[in-house]
């Protein structure tokens, strides 16, 4: 019961957080220069064009009454029209948002996968060849600019081995190029963190105890100093994912992959202020919901934690 | 140490991949990629189209591609910028340039079976005057009324007379396109009479049309076009050598050298009306000058930046207008010449201490903020300093296009280009064009207003041209501009396709295309 009561108020206190984002983002947006109704009526707009744009989108209101209008849409599920392509943002969002969240998984995923193991390995064999082979690939992998990385790979993998797809989406396939993209930076960051966390609690006192009673080497690794390492990296990964929801534009620009942050860029270019207002709004929840379900995963993995 | 030097050998490796893809021709097997196709042409686009409704679109890249392959227009564009019948067979103008009456084609239908004809014309033009559409801005402005005098006989009336050939190159716009009324109102689909019919959209990936076999224009010769959405030059790039796309536009002029040694490709540069310049504001003080206009056009080595930052493949400006224009003459030089330059900033008693604010946006053509750093850094050669200002386009909308004249700031990078002069010369140069038309110089010269008003009221082509010859030579004296360089555009496809046609609007039409 605890548990639901808490998950039922911290649920409820998003409301204020999500009604924070929308007057954040509907600030500013507004507050870059530029208008829509110029960028929509083009250079060679005669007069008067821009004017009655601004009027047909209801531009021209005040600015709290054109909030309030946006509010009392989105209450009733409607997140407006795109100025750009005149069709409902639920549609252009709807569009795009699955394949930014099979992206982000995938390369949570991956990161998981491959980086765990790699800092567990480079702590347990702490100041030998393994330990600087990990730390070196990592630093690279973090310092590598991640669309340069993005076509490195497309050109290897696509091009000359043409193993998976160059670009677009469609099955897993087209996943793997630019999830292995977005992963190489967090499986750096992860195999770090997992491995100062790790080398942190191989040396106290219980692992020392575990040890001595004869406990195989797994055993002691994975049952009892993994677990405690793990807190530190699970907020890392979750930060990751919520990075990944909006950060994957270079990516997506390599690959040709229809995700939403290439989709939100263009529409913050082009003043599309419906579209971007959406995108950040349903990244924040989207953002909000991980943060929500590390925080419930931090009970599971210790159970010092209690929730009230 | 043994770390540091693992991350040496590292760095190395991956580097030598990178030397690997930049070292030369490593893709062949282009054969293979190609066999299973068939009917199918594969396009690599730069961007995704910005929405399905024509009379909308502000996207080159919507309009030329869906617009062109879906839509007929009541007249047509050819390579040569020459306008021919479409979907109007044959017109007559009237009053002066107030009324004109266009004769429709019989026996069209829309993809979805429904009839074209008059009722679908006026559909159209009052849906682009009454949506506010660009349409409607563009072609139908100052509309008195519409009259479907016919099935197949429409007539358009205008409160002031409208120049002969730009009305008619104005219907031949990609947003003039005609679209089905009965398929207005659905936003997931669009409709037209053209040579293919719209298939499916994936947003921020491809595009799929099919083709329309009752075109009145004869069957097209392949089956299906499929345009990629491939915003990465360098992929866009990859796909063609490999053969994974037959075509792919917009090549960085980089990349042109290696691809025409490329045999299975043809690599073609066209020539764009578009012209690259930096506009000075005429209206106020430094360039209020014309000797301080014509020293900051001395002091720019054009032919210097045509080869450094545009490869030698464009043209330096001769002329207000660009070469790849039917009326374009040969207006004069302004011949590198710093000395002059000073001369005549000392006639002006050019103020060397002030330092003016030159704004640019980025990514409108190659090269944009690379002119953007050249041209400063000649200015600052004879002394007129600036200060570069990198904007988004957007933003840079907004800075560079403000009323009065004395609210815009120092000078910024332009490109503007278009079918016909009314749009490339007149609406950038014209007083009555002032912001927030395209007259950014808000440069004001009666006799050069009159030689471009005479050259929208003329429709024979050698008096036409003889006003433009005119209007030139006067610009080019009074440089509003810094005359810089004309556009082009690199369109890359494989050899086995034929009837590519490359517009010196930046544009292509691939209506005729097969492989």
């Amino acid at each position: 019961l605890g548990l639901t009561t808490y998950v039922l108020r911290r649920l409820l206190s998003l409301v204020p957080t999500f009604l924070g984002v929308t007057l954040a983002v509907f600030l500013l947006v507004r507050l870059i220069p530029g208008d829509p109704a110029q960028l929509m009526a083009g250079d060679d707009a005669p007069p008067g064009a821009i004017e009655s744009i601004r009027q047909a989108y209801g531009l021209d209101r005040p600015l709290p009454e054109q909030y309030l209008i946006y509010l009392s849409h989105l209450v009733r599920g409607d997140l407006g029209t795109s100025l750009r392509s005149g069709k409902p943002v639920w549609d252009e969002v709807w569009a795009r948002y699955p394949h930014t969240l099979a992206l982000a998984a995938f390369g949570v995923t991956i990161t998981l996968l491959v980086g765990l193991p790699l800092g567990i390995y480079a702590a347990a064999h702490r100041g030998g060849w393994g330990d600087a082979f990990v730390m070196a690939a990592s630093t690279t992998g973090i310092s590598m600019p991640v669309f340069w990385a993005g076509l490195l790979l497309q050109l290897l993998f696509a091009f000359y081995l043409g193993w998976f797809p160059s670009s677009g989406s469609g099955g897993f396939a087209h996943l793997i190029l630019p999830g292995v993209t977005v992963g190489l930076f967090s499986v750096a960051s992860v195999a770090r963190q997992v491995r100062a966390a790790m080398v942190e609690v191989l040396v106290q006192d219980y692992i020392r105890t575990a040890r001595a009673k004869g406990l195989p080497q797994g055993a002691v690794r994975y049952r009892h100093a993994l677990k405690n390492a793990l807190l530190p990296t699970i907020t890392v990964v979750s930060l990751q994912f919520g990075f990944l929801m909006g950060g994957a534009v270079l990516t997506e620009t390599v690959f040709a992959y229809p995700g939403l942050g290439r989709y939100m860029v263009q529409s913050i270019l082009q003043r599309d202020y419906p579209v971007v207002q959406s995108c950040v709004l349903l990244i924040a929840v989207t953002y909000s919901l991980i943060n929500l379900t590390t925080d419930l995963l931090y009970g599971a993995i210790d159970p010092r934690i209690k929730y009230s | 140490m043994t770390g540091t030097r693992l991350v040496r050998v590292l760095t190395l490796a991956v580097f030598l991949g990178l030397a690997i893809h930049g070292g030369g021709p490593v893709l062949h097997d282009v054969a293979e990629g190609q066999t299973a196709r068939g009917g199918t042409i594969t396009i690599a686009m730069p961007v995704d189209i910005d929405t399905l409704d024509l009379h909308k679109t502000g996207s080159l890249d919507t309009g030329t591609m869906l617009g062109t392959m879906v839509f007929d227009r009541l007249v047509e564009l050819t390579p040569n910028l020459e306008l021919r019948p479409g979907l109007a067979e044959k017109w007559e103008v009237s009053d002066g340039g107030k009324t004109w009456k266009f004769h429709l084609r019989k026996g069209v239908k829309f993809h979805d079976g429904t009839d074209f004809n008059a009722a679908a014309v006026k559909a159209n033009a009052e849906r682009a005057v009454n949506g506010k559409t660009r349409a409607g801005f563009r072609v139908f402005g100052a509309l008195d009324s519409i009259t479907a005098l016919d099935t197949h006989t429409i007539q358009f009336t205008f409160k002031s007379p409208k120049g002969y050939y730009p009305m008619l190159e104005g219907l031949s716009t990609y947003n003039a396109g005609i679209m089905s009324p009965a398929a207005l109102k659905d936003d997931k689909t669009t409709v037209g009479t053209g040579p293919f019919k719209f298939v499916d959209y994936r947003a921020g990936e491809s595009i799929v049309l099919e083709a329309n076999k009752d075109h009145w224009g004869g069957k097209p010769k392949v089956d299906r076009i499929v345009f990629k959405i491939v915003p990465e030059a360098a992929t866009r790039v990859l796909q063609l050598e490999k053969g994974e796309v037959d075509l792919a536009y917009t090549i960085p002029l980089i990349e042109v050298d290696r691809l025409k040694k490329n045999t299975a490709l043809q690599t073609v540069r066209t020539p764009l009306t578009m012209r690259y310049f930096a506009v000075l504001n005429t209206a106020k003080p430094p360039f209020d000058d014309a000797r301080v206009r014509r020293a900051a056009n001395y002091a720019v080595d054009k032919d210097a930046m045509v080869k450094s930052i545009w490869h030698g493949l464009v043209r330096a400006m001769d002329s207000p207008m660009s070469s790849a224009e039917k009326f374009y003459v040969r207006a004069g030089e302004y011949k590198y010449d710093p000395a002059r330059a000073r001369q005549l900033l000392q006639e002006a008693k050019y103020d060397t201490s002030a330092t003016w604010k030159f704004f640019t946006s980025s990514g409108r053509f190659d090269g944009e903020v690379a002119m953007a750093e050249a041209v400063q850094a000649y200015l600052a050669q004879v002394g007129i300093q600036t200060k570069v200002e990198q904007l988004d386009y957007g933003t840079f909308n907004r800075t560079v296009l403000k009323t009065p004249p004395e609210s815009i700031p120092g000078l910024h990078i332009q490109t503007w280009g278009g079918a016909d002069p009314e749009i490339t010369t007149k609406f950038t140069l014209h007083s009555g064009r002032f912001p927030p038309g395209g007259n950014r110089a808000f440069f004001k010269d009666p006799r050069v207003d009159e030689f471009l008003d005479r050259g929208t009221a003329e429709s024979d082509f050698d008096r036409r041209k003889a006003h433009y010859a005119e209007a030139q030579k006067l610009i080019w004296d009074a440089a509003p501009w810094i005359f810089v360089a004309e556009g082009t555009l690199v369109v890359s496809w494989s050899n086995q396709l034929k009837g590519v046609q490359v517009l010196p609007i930046a544009a292509m039409n691939l209506r005729g295309i097969s492989k």
